[in-house]
């Protein structure tokens, strides 16, 4: 603790953290993270299986206890007025380092989709027409994309490549996208008409319960049962009033139920992670 | 009569049957007039309760595949802001929200003459982890950074309307338009260390509202949207509150959907809703020749039965 204070005070915490101004420090900070990787991953490769093993877990544990140390340890007054403890001053650079980190994890995916399709598409496997397709649409709409916003011109290249995305994306993948989720409307209504069936007295509720609901939102139902008064006794009997009672006084307790369950669920999942209990694939694989 | 083929209705005749009830819904449709539900008429008196001084955060967290719910709850959102004279941001956990929701906003601003920067601000897309929301706690014009259209360093500087905004309790609103588990983020992190509490609002697809009952019923949500027909009705209360201002002058003339630059959700949810309708009637008039299938089957089976059992 101390020395984190000493840190701050000198300001080499925020000196660390700080967007880069100058290209000289741009190029130092590129070389040493060359320099850092290559030493990482050439230690990796060198480190036996048990070794990986304990500085995955001691990796893992130390992140983790970053936000059990944030949210839990005492707060008190901060310099600039505000609440929180010590950990709270490097939340804004360990947001960013984060951030960073998954601005990688998608660049790693981007390479292994590129390494799945490529093989396939070299090697002619069956379905290769389909990682073809995947490359042209990668690589246009990348293209495509960065000329246009790199520009931000009206005219010219930049113009023409802005109009060509706007088809692309406005055009062709809002559209293909809304008509592949569209199709889902036809399942339902062939998967409910099929499903909805009073074989037992929770399938007849169940139906029940789906008819109100769906007819307490459409005009059809409402104006079915407009002839009962809104401030009469009887009032709870409109569909859209037994539809939102279903929704407030039947769904709520229940669904209510479900979150504790889930969230007692994930608490647990998330302690057997953060310890480095649950034997996931690293795991089973390294030994 | 062959009561067993009511049962077993080909699925294509259903797809059929349903394709030409959409095609003629969409054709002829209508601007519905419905019962405006509850949650929607809360979360309309949250925005109009915000006071003059806070920007209202609206997130885009969705993606094409939910634009007739989604896109519609946004604009309907905005123009509500914009018609309120509500300083608004826009901003998304999903990269393609982002986009369409700046879309949307340019769109509606430039309808009602609203200046970028001065009375709205876009700060893009936002990466959805821990890290970003414990930022936002702190600091929220340092955890987003920039905007979005002019890539300048969001601060009061830059942009005015940004003067009172430092802490999330600053927000006079957050309505969170979203087709994911986005919300439960920002009620799990960022709303309990805000006091007041932070007002949040949500406007989700139809099949997501029965999970969001228990946060309206403790409060932690002011109000809610649920899919098309919380839109439609949220856009019924703003064209109502649209007329009553053009008609004292205050504005030039109504919204006019049909000239949106967003061509994909030219229909008003109002019109889409007439669609939603029909569609309903079909899947429940389904559902009843299945069942009147099943039953008088079921009944000539037992019926069958006992005539066999008695000799």
């Amino acid at each position: 603790m101390t020395i984190l204070n000493e840190l701050q005070g000198a300001g080499e915490l925020e000196y660390l953290f700080s967007p880069l101004d100058n290209t000289r420090d741009f190029i130092i900070v590129v070389l040493a993270m060359i320099v850092f990787f290559i030493i990482v991953l050439r230690l990796l490769n060198h480190l036996p299986p048990v070794a990986k093993k304990w500085l995955t877990i001691i990796c893992t544990f130390l992140a983790g206890l970053f936000f059990i140390f944030e949210y839990f340890w005492p707060t008190s007054e901060l310099p600039d007025g505000s609440r929180g403890n010590w950990v709270t001053p490097m939340q804004e650079p360990v947001s960013n380092f984060v951030i960073n980190v998954t601005i990688w994890m998608i660049f790693l995916g981007v390479i292994s989709l590129c390494y799945v399709h490529g093989k396939r598409l070299f090697s002619r496997l069956p379905g290769w027409h389909n990682s073809l397709a995947f490359f042209l649409a990668f690589i246009g709409m990348t293209v495509v994309g960065l000329v246009s916003e790199l520009g931000k011109a009206d005219n010219g290249i930049t113009g023409t490549m802005s109009v060509i995305y706007d088809s692309l994306y406005t055009g062709l993948l809002v559209n293909l996208d809304s008509a592949m989720f569209a199709l889902l409307a036809f399942y339902i209504a062939s998967a409910s008409y099929r499903a909805f069936r009073v074989r037992t007295v929770e399938a007849a509720l169940l139906m029940i319960s789906a008819l109100v609901i769906m007819l307490g939102l459409v005009s059809f139902g409402i104006a079915a049962t407009s002839f009962i008064p809104v401030d009469s006794h009887f009032a709870i009997f409109r569909l859209e009033q037994l539809s939102t009672w279903l929704m407030q006084y039947i769904n709520m307790p229940a669904q209510r139920a479900v979150t504790i369950g889930v969230m007692v669920g994930s608490l647990a999942m998330a302690m057997r992670l953060w310890l480095s209990l649950e034997r996931g694939a690293f795991f089973s694989q390294e030994g | 009569m062959n009561w067993q083929a009511l049962q077993n209705i080909d699925r294509r005749w259903i797809y059929l049957t349903l394709g030409v009830v959409f095609i003629i819904s969409l054709i002829m449709g209508k601007a519905q007039t419905g019962v405006i539900l509850p949650t929607v008429n809360d979360l309309y008196l949250a925005v109009e309760n915000v006071p003059a001084d806070r920007i209202i955060f609206i997130n885009t967290t969705f993606a094409p595949n939910t634009l007739a719910e989604s896109g519609n709850q946004a604009r309907a959102i905005i123009r509500h802001a914009a018609i309120s004279r509500h300083k608004f941001a826009i901003m998304a956990v999903d990269p393609q929200g982002a986009n369409l929701g700046l879309i949307i906003a340019k769109d509606v601003a430039k309808e009602y003459n609203l200046k970028y920067g001065e009375d709205w601000i876009s700060f893009g897309y936002q990466l959805p982890v821990m890290a970003f929301y414990k930022s936002f706690n702190i600091n929220v014009l340092e955890a987003v950074k920039q905007d979005a259209v002019q890539g300048k360093a969001a601060n009061a500087e830059n942009f005015p309307m940004l003067a009172n905004l430092k802490k999330p309790g600053d927000i006079g609103l957050m309505v969170e338009v979203s087709a994911s588990n986005s919300l439960f983020d920002w009620i799990q992190i960022v709303q309990p260390t805000t006091t007041p509490r932070l007002k949040l609002g949500y406007a989700c697809t139809g099949v997501m509202a029965s999970e969001a009952y228990p946060y309206l019923d403790s409060k932690q949500l002011v109000g809610m949207m649920p899919g098309l027909k919380g839109a439609a009705d949220y856009e019924q209360l703003v064209d109502e509150k649209e007329k009553t201002l053009v008609a004292a002058g205050v504005l030039q003339h109504p919204y006019e959907s049909d000239k949106a630059i967003i061509k994909y959700i030219v229909s008003p949810a109002r019109i889409l809703m007439f669609t939603q309708s029909n569609a309903h009637v079909v899947v429940i008039l389904l559902i009843i020749l299945g069942n009147i299938g099943y039953l008088v089957t079921r009944y000539r089976a037992k019926k069958k039965q006992l005539e066999e059992a008695a000799g």
